[in-house]
């Protein structure tokens, strides 16, 4: 089945993909950091059972102990933004529901017993969250939510109350980073409640000018207009961006040689660390923006940075494999993909 | 709401505070407000510390959670137990909460077994507008019917169709019944 990243939404040139996410708790049971492994082992069963008889079409839902899998494949899920790194780290007693086109991940036992997540490719927030509110739904029939009149969704962090959810959207934002008003952004930003992080999140680093925008605000406010919110600020941030490439497009020299240099190392090469793919898809991904480069689609692209970090490189073997070895097969991988 | 100091008095005042860009805020009462401004009371904050400067507040009182053992020295640090945490520490959260979201009422989305609830919150007397329970309980229920009817006329099931077009119809103009 054709993976969400495979596809291409609305302004996939800027927008790598839109996620939404909600936390919830079942009613009457302790937070994550009381619980015993028998309880964590209750909730796995109970969401479990609660999603046996959901309906959704070909995109089937498996149920993934997450201690049966090896380091390489867990880190690749987190590498595809299918979970956290926290979620990565410990995998005792904890559950993941995964959809056949990873679009729809269900974390149960992180920070809070269920957290529902939905992935899509560019800005498509409002599909994302129809799915994540029906998910919602389709669990609370069966488990009841801690919830209260006033603080809404009860969640283990009080940053999550209310709706408990986070919106978020992964920009490529290679112009305004390199005029240097990726800094003014940030400011701005959380003046409107929003923040800005790198490509993993929180305290992550920024990888290929990959910069992740999301709500920071969740009490007090419905989850229409925080989504709403942040879309606007996204289509604002775009236009931004797209005037800050205009700036790049000055030097049409320098621009041009410095596109088709990755193009070139990108089809060519026979060795290659993630850091380098990570910076020449980015270079790439600018020229497909700017209409340098027209035979190259953006879902390339983006399949190529799911799938081609260390623990992906892994994944793809089936096992484990020494940096050196790692670096031949990205190389590789990327030639027969870029080259047809 | 009370003071966060004393918990005996209603606050009057807000004390703000911004260190390093982490801003903290109290609400307390005149006379613990005179009290602190003779003291040092934003000595003590750390990068881990929950509730920045304003713990040193809390310090000394040996208040814990009934359902999950949960003590202040926890909370503080950001460890919430369980659901009832946020009841029984609910003087002590609200500060907090308020200045994460600027705002300390839910306004979202509500879940469908709300009426199976039991889980009852500590008022404070700064509660913004709250949505009536019953009103949202018929908004729920509307939604639903209207659901039903959808997946009713899809399914050409028009006999059932039209006693919830029925219910629907009441549910909507409850209201003005008594016109």
């Amino acid at each position: 089945m054709t993976k969400w990243y495979q596809t291409q939404g609305e302004y996939s040139d800027i927008v790598l993909s839109s996620r939404i996410r909600l936390a919830r708790n079942i009613k009457n049971i302790p937070f994550n950091n009381k619980l015993t492994s028998e309880q964590r082992k209750q909730i796995n069963k109970s969401v479990k059972q609660a999603l046996a008889n959901i309906n959704l079409g070909d995109n089937k839902l498996k149920f993934i102990d997450m201690s049966s899998l090896s380091d390489f494949e867990r880190y690749e899920l987190v590498e595809k933004h299918s979970i956290s790194i926290e979620f990565a780290k410990n995998p005792k007693d904890r559950m993941l529901v995964l959809s056949e086109d990873l679009g729809i991940s269900i974390m149960v036992n992180e920070e809070d017993h269920i957290r529902i997540q939905v992935l899509n490719s560019g800005l498509e927030l409002n599909k994302a969250y129809e799915i994540c509110n029906m998910l919602d739904d389709v669990i609370n029939e069966v488990l009841p939510y801690a919830y209260d009149e006033k603080l809404g969704y009860l969640t283990s962090c009080p940053s999550n109350l209310g709706t408990g959810l986070r919106a978020s959207v992964m920009l490529h934002l290679p112009g305004l980073e390199s005029t240097g008003l990726i800094s003014r952004l940030s400011s701005a930003v959380s003046k409107l409640g929003l923040t800005i992080r790198g490509t993993y999140g929180e305290g992550s680093k920024v990888l290929g000018s990959v910069y992740q925008l999301s709500n920071q605000i969740t009490l007090g406010i419905t989850e229409k207009s925080a989504i709403e919110n942040l879309q606007n600020v996204v289509m604002q941030v775009i236009e931004s961006e797209k005037r800050a490439q205009e700036m790049l497009a000055k030097d049409k020299t320098a621009l041009e040689d410095k596109v088709y240099r990755s193009l070139g190392t990108l089809k060519y090469a026979r060795v290659m660390s993630s850091k380098e793919l990570v910076e020449n898809i980015s270079n790439v991904r600018l020229g497909v923006c700017m209409g340098i480069i027209k035979d190259v689609p953006i879902n390339i692209l983006n399949e190529l940075t799911m799938t081609t970090g260390t623990a992906g490189i892994c994944a793809m073997e089936n096992k484990e494999l020494s940096p050196a070895q790692r670096d031949l097969i990205r190389a590789k991988t990327v030639r027969e993909k870029l080259n047809g | 709401m009370l003071c966060e100091k004393c918990k005996k008095n209603n606050a009057t005042s807000i004390f703000k505070q911004t260190i390093n860009g982490k801003s903290t805020t109290l609400h307390l009462c005149s006379e613990c407000a005179s009290s602190i401004l003779n003291t040092n009371l934003f000595s003590d904050f750390g990068i881990n510390n929950f509730f920045g400067s304003g713990a040193g507040l809390f310090k000394g009182t040996d208040k814990r959670c009934a359902k999950c053992n949960t003590g202040l020295d926890e909370i503080t640090k950001g460890i919430i137990g369980c659901d009832e945490c946020y009841s029984t520490f609910a003087d002590e959260l609200f500060g907090t909460i308020e200045q994460m979201h600027g705002k300390s009422t839910h306004i979202g989305k509500r879940p469908k077994n709300i009426l199976n609830s039991s889980l009852t919150y500590v008022e404070d007397n700064n509660s913004e507008i709250q949505k009536p329970k019953e009103e949202n309980t018929k908004l729920d229920e509307l939604a639903e019917n209207k659901a039903l009817l959808k997946k009713l006329i899809e399914n050409e099931e028009f006999e059932k169709a039209a006693e919830i077009r029925d219910k629907i119809k009441e549910l909507e103009g409850g209201g003005q019944k008594d016109d």
